[in-house]
């Protein structure tokens, strides 16, 4: 499933991951995020879907998103405030997503064991891609590593910012567009070099 | 009006806040089909954001509950769009994408605005900025396809850079990036 519609599910992603502030620490609180949502709200719809026999059933969702997601932002902003600020609106963008919506849609399976597993290459798929993605865009356009420490962000500076003129362009919005582009066409023609082998 | 014009152009809902940007990138419809989905926006949001900026002002500011926002809004969402599908469009509901782009921009109007007119129009320019953008990418679909690209080009690519392109257009006024000194 992955491999047959993985450009689908990678240019979602990369939508999703373009407004991101640049940095690997945004990318490793969006998977961290997106993996949460999905192993604490797959169980929980298994046992309402089990116990409890009411309508509007779906509604329970977004309800639960915007829970998980409130408990999230209190706990980035007792580390840091503005930073909790930051993040909040990606975090609802994030879940209020394409992907997850459809991720969530297509899970199947009938005990939960099967329910979690059917949808596991997504969770896997979308944290890859998260990861990697921030840390390119942080080492093209930073020219470093950005972490999170107890007195706020870190950088671990691979290069002079004025190494390569201009490449601060990457970690701007318009920037990570670009990169998604690039990462797509590599994706595209790798897939394409995979498919003439196999003939 | 400024607000009105700064979310559509100047820092794009869509394009630069990221609202429902994956959807317009991998789940293309064609103009009927969105103009449908852009009248119940208007349907689900206008309301929605009148009677949730009104509690955040007169309910929950006065009783320091401001925490409890996100949630009043996804309720009162859910109460309109269950209402409107139930009595209107008499159609099985689900949390599909109409609801979930209902959200972001009521989310997104509540918390970027100081009063209700405010809120308002920001949430009209949201929905503006989405026929734009949307409109904008289906023509350029549409060029694509006249223009036949080389099978060596994905589809993707040429969505993600034609978007970089506006994006760099509508942006031109920062121009933080051609600034190095400003990161050291």
């Amino acid at each position: 499933m992955v491999k047959k519609n993985a450009l689908f599910y990678i240019a979602s992603i990369l939508a999703i991951l373009i407004p991101v502030p640049c940095g690997l620490f945004y990318g490793l609180i969006l998977a961290f995020t997106f993996n949460v949502l999905y192993f604490s709200f797959v169980p929980l719809n298994f046992l309402l879907d089990k116990y409890i026999e009411v309508p509007f059933k779906w509604a329970f969702a977004p309800l639960y998103f915007v829970f998980i997601i409130s408990i999230e932002k209190i706990l980035i902003s007792l580390w840091s405030a503005s930073f909790g600020m930051q993040i909040e609106l990606i975090l609802y963008v994030q879940a209020f997503s394409f992907y997850i919506i459809y991720v969530l849609n297509n899970v199947s399976g009938y005990t939960l064991k099967s329910k979690i597993q059917s949808q596991i290459p997504q969770c896997i798929l979308y944290s890859v891609v998260a990861i990697l993605f921030s840390l390119l865009r942080d080492i093209l356009g930073h020219m470093a590593i950005t972490f999170a420490g107890f007195s706020g962000l870190h950088y671990i500076h691979l290069f002079s910012i004025n190494t390569v003129p201009l490449m601060n362009f990457f970690a701007s919005i318009p920037g990570a567009t670009v990169i998604s582009a690039c990462v797509l066409f590599v994706f595209f023609l790798v897939e394409k070099k995979q498919e003439l082998g196999d003939e | 009006m400024n607000n009105f014009f700064y979310y559509i152009f100047v820092s794009s809902v869509i394009l630069i806040y990221g609202l429902s940007l994956d959807r317009i990138v991998v789940n293309q419809k064609n103009i009927r089909s969105f103009l449908i989905d852009a009248s119940h926006l208007c349907l689900f949001v206008f309301p929605s954001v009148l009677l949730i900026k009104f509690l955040l002002l007169f309910v929950l500011i006065p009783n320091r509950l401001t925490e409890f926002c996100p949630f009043v809004s996804v309720f009162i969402l859910l109460i309109f769009y269950i209402t409107a599908n139930l009595f209107l469009f008499k159609s099985n509901e689900k949390f599909d994408s109409v609801f979930s782009i209902s959200f972001l921009f009521i989310f997104l109007s509540i918390s970027e605005s100081s009063n209700i007119i405010d809120a308002l129009l920001i949430s009209a320019a949201c929905i503006i900025s989405l026929l734009i953008i949307q409109v904008l990418l289906i023509s350029l679909q549409k060029r694509f396809h006249f223009s036949r690209p080389s099978d060596k080009m994905n589809k993707y690519s040429l969505i993600f850079i034609n978007i970089s392109i506006i994006m760099i257009a509508l942006c031109t006024w920062n121009i933080s990036w051609l600034n190095p000194g400003l990161i050291k």
